[in-house]
């Protein structure tokens, strides 16, 4: 009897370890940066002390893979297959991207040059020119999983509000 | 006309295309949104990652191709493999983006003025993982009113790139990685 009590307790282990881990194996990864933001920046000052550290692709590292949440105006929409907008970053030859995963091109669809959004977005890489026959010459921020938390529009109508709340109550930290 | 006229006008022409010739061998045609999909396939698990945030820029006059991809915009379906293969393997923090320096070795042969579909072999150096190696790769280059359609398949190891894959996964995860590119440039 007292053997069949462990016998049942191993195996129940066992099969609560492989439940475990079959969910951690097929959990989906998140296509968006949703929860608490690991930084909160100002983005214009953010790009202004990256523009004149010399050694910023060295202090982007610690960004790498971390969420970060902002407010910006987009300067540009582009993309083929998912949408990336670009925003305004206050320093001429900086530029961000903010990049979307596919599945939000309904969501991000209506976003026009010129609007305010805030972002909550993963730091995916930080391009700078290696030398001077570096095609790639500009300074190029890269955000990945970004997630529109807020946009309002460029040109304000006085008959209606236009702020779009786009925060699910999930995603709010 | 007079012959004085004709040779005004002539003179001015040349000069255009001339101009316009050297516009179109001088520019850089380039992207920030650029897609490159990987594919890990054993025999119990396949993996496929997509990646849509690849930097490229050619320059036809200078033959020179230059791709920057942010490891960490690899996006997978499953959040155990994503974390495993920017923290265990491809150690993203430490090595950011993969890099390729190349050229079109036969440049002559794609007419970058004139819209059609030409193949390509490229050779130039890929950096992944800190690790430098040449390689030596072909695709299409289609010449379109909408911008420049870059394709290309090819196969890197793993191993080459001193990315260690654990004996435990050596089942699920394959040494031989096919990459597929697909980049639209513009000026």
């Amino acid at each position: 009897m007292h053997k069949k009590t462990i016998y049942f307790t191993i195996l129940f282990f066992f099969l609560i370890c492989i439940a475990l881990g079959f969910y951690l194996w097929h959990k989906p990864a998140e296509v968006k940066s949703l929860g608490k933001p690991d930084y909160e920046k100002n983005l214009l000052d953010w790009v202004a002390s990256l523009d004149s550290d010399p050694h910023a692709d060295q202090t982007f590292m610690a960004f790498i893979g971390k969420s970060v949440k902002f407010n910006a105006v987009v300067s540009e929409i582009k993309g083929d297959s998912s949408i990336t907008l670009q925003l305004e970053s206050g320093k001429v030859g900086f530029l961000v991207d903010a990049n979307f995963d596919v599945s939000m091109k309904e969501e991000v669809g209506s976003v026009l040059t010129g609007d305010s959004v805030t972002l909550q977005c993963e730091c995916n890489a930080l391009n700078l020119p290696q030398n001077t026959d570096d095609l790639l010459s500009e300074k190029l921020m890269k955000l990945g999983r970004c997630n529109l938390l807020k946009r309002s529009t460029s040109v304000p109508d006085l008959s209606k509000s236009h702020e779009h709340d786009t925060i699910s109550k999930k995603s709010i930290p | 006309m007079s012959t004085q006229k004709i040779q005004t006008y002539s003179a001015i022409i040349f000069i255009y295309c001339f101009l316009f010739f050297q516009q179109s061998t001088a520019q850089v045609l380039k992207t920030s949104t650029g897609n490159v999909f990987f594919k890990s396939k054993t025999l119990s698990e396949e993996f496929v990652a997509n990646n849509s945030q690849v930097s490229v820029a050619i320059s036809p006059s200078k033959n020179q191709m230059q791709f920057r991809v942010p490891i960490n915009g690899f996006q997978f379906k499953s959040a155990l493999m994503q974390k495993h293969f920017n923290e265990n393997y491809m150690e993203t923090s430490k090595y950011p983006t993969g890099d390729f320096v190349g050229e079109i070795k036969n440049i002559g042969d794609v007419k970058f003025e004139k819209e059609g579909e030409y193949p390509a072999n490229v050779v130039g150096k890929l950096t992944v993982h800190g690790v430098t190696k040449e390689i030596n790769t072909s695709g299409t280059i289609a010449v379109k009113a909408s911008g420049i359609v870059l394709k290309s398949s090819f196969k890197i190891k793993c191993s080459d790139f001193g990315i260690k894959i654990p004996l435990s996964s050596i089942d699920s995860i394959s040494d031989a990685i096919s990459i597929d590119v697909n980049c639209v440039l513009s000026q």
